[in-house]
């Protein structure tokens, strides 16, 4: 995959997490798969159309997803992942995406993404998509959040 | 939702599953709102669309059904939902009943509704969390089980043709 | 009746096995398969077929782009065009590309049958 996709999503990362006292990221790794998969708990997916076709999803698992939703909604206590915790990963999930896809505008190429889709469960395997997938580990001061950038390039 | 944005998904349905699987589809066509959450009944796929309004569809079934579905297309069988060939079956059935379901609104009304690749998944009682956008069920029979489509559009759509 | 050669680029694996099925059943030969725009030019280039069967949405480089590609290689190649797509925009931005037929999914036998007759 071309790395101003790979780069603009990092930066999107680096930018947004630390806003919301999300710190010491670490990426743990880098990879390329056949297939998008994921079988976290947690997941919500974006899809991008535009001059670039495809969806990037961000995998918690459930213990992550609460941390991370804690943070976003200023330390609150996060029980479980309720209402409040989906709506604050799904908006996580938004920012990230949508400042990932104004860097690449920054580099003239244009995106839109949709409203991002959250999933709950256990055992879940996703099959995203059929393209080469970037998978992106990111270790946070909130846990681990997984990125699948699965981009028809 | 009109449910004039409703019937070309359902017409969908019944015109792929005929055409590709040689299967029936009953339905009584009563759409239904959802509200918050859906709970997935094995196997899900789930396409977004994006174009003068932004939307998303959804069709879900258990695994039998999935299963059995992929074997009456391809003549095989298979053992669990999550093997490649079924998940790409119920993946591919949901990218054409879409773009069967868009093609119609398209042509009516020039939303210029482009499709994004599809996402399917198994899981253990996966729920699937809607967001604040407008979505409505319907339920859909068939002789290998029932199939739920759910179509979201984020606002009402303007009917301008 | 001679066998067509027939190279068909399409990501679903459903679609392809389908497809492969339905082009035999027609008396084809499937000479190669390509899983995206690229693979396929390299396909084309290596098994120079008869015709191609060519799906617009797909990973790596996309139908338009592809037929593009093969169009500059041999002008007169035959390329049918498959779509979930079929409204007005979509048929006229393929028919801008120069194909020789466009099939809507979902096919069916007959509707392979009828673009390979009216090729012939």
């Amino acid at each position: 995959m071309d790395e101003e996709y790979i780069n603009s999503f990092v930066e999107a990362f680096y930018t947004i997490l630390p806003s919301f006292g999300i710190e010491e990221l670490k990426i743990t790794n880098l990879e390329v798969k056949e297939n998008m998969f994921s079988n976290e708990e947690v997941t919500a997916v974006v899809g991008l159309t535009g001059s670039v076709r495809g969806n990037i999803a961000y995998s918690f698992s459930e213990d992550s997803a609460k941390k991370f939703a804690s943070a976003m909604m200023m330390g609150m206590l996060i029980e479980e992942v309720d209402e409040d915790a989906r709506s604050a990963i799904s908006e996580l999930s938004n920012l990230i995406t949508g400042r990932g896809c104004k860097i690449l505008s920054n580099n003239e190429v244009f995106t839109d993404f949709t409203t991002p889709t959250f999933i709950i469960g256990k055992n879940i395997y996703f099959l995203i998509s059929t393209v080469k997938t970037l998978a992106i580990n990111v270790e946070t001061t909130a846990g681990a959040m997984q990125v699948n950038i699965g981009l028809e390039l | 939702m009109n449910k004039e944005f409703i019937q070309p998904f359902v017409n969908g349905v019944r015109n792929v599953l005929k055409k590709i699987a040689s299967v029936d589809v009953k339905t009584n066509e009563e759409s239904f709102e959802e509200n918050s959450e859906i709970k997935s009944k094995g196997v899900t796929s789930i396409i977004s669309y994006s174009g003068k309004i932004n939307g998303r569809f959804l069709i879900d079934m258990n695994s039998e059904t999935a299963i059995s579905l992929t074997r009456r297309i391809t003549g095989r069988t298979y053992d669990t939902a999550k093997e490649p060939m079924v998940l790409s079956t119920v993946s591919e059935l949901n990218n054409i009943i879409a773009g069967d379901g868009l093609t119609d609104i398209n042509n009516k009304f020039s939303m210029g509704l482009r499709l994004v690749p599809p996402i399917v998944f198994t899981g253990d009682n996966a729920l699937i969390c809607l967001d604040k956008i407008p979505s409505e069920s319907v339920n859909i029979n068939t002789e290998y089980g029932d199939i739920r489509i759910n179509i979201a559009f984020e606002r009402s759509p303007e009917v301008s043709g | 009746m001679d066998r067509k050669q027939v190279l068909i680029v399409e990501d679903s694996l459903m679609i392809r096995d389908l497809l492969q099925k339905a082009l035999e059943k027609c008396g084809c030969i499937v000479c190669a398969v390509a899983k995206n725009g690229k693979e396929g030019i390299e396909m084309f280039k290596e098994h120079k077929p008869d015709v191609v069967f060519m799906d617009l949405n797909m990973p790596i480089m996309d139908g338009s782009d592809a037929i593009k590609s093969i169009k500059e290689i041999s002008p007169e190649a035959k390329i049918i065009v498959m779509s979930a797509m079929g409204d007005d925009e979509t048929i006229a931005q393929v028919e801008a590309m120069g194909v020789t037929s466009f099939i809507k999914k979902p096919f069916t036998l007959h509707d392979i049958v009828t673009v390979l007759a009216a090729m012939s």
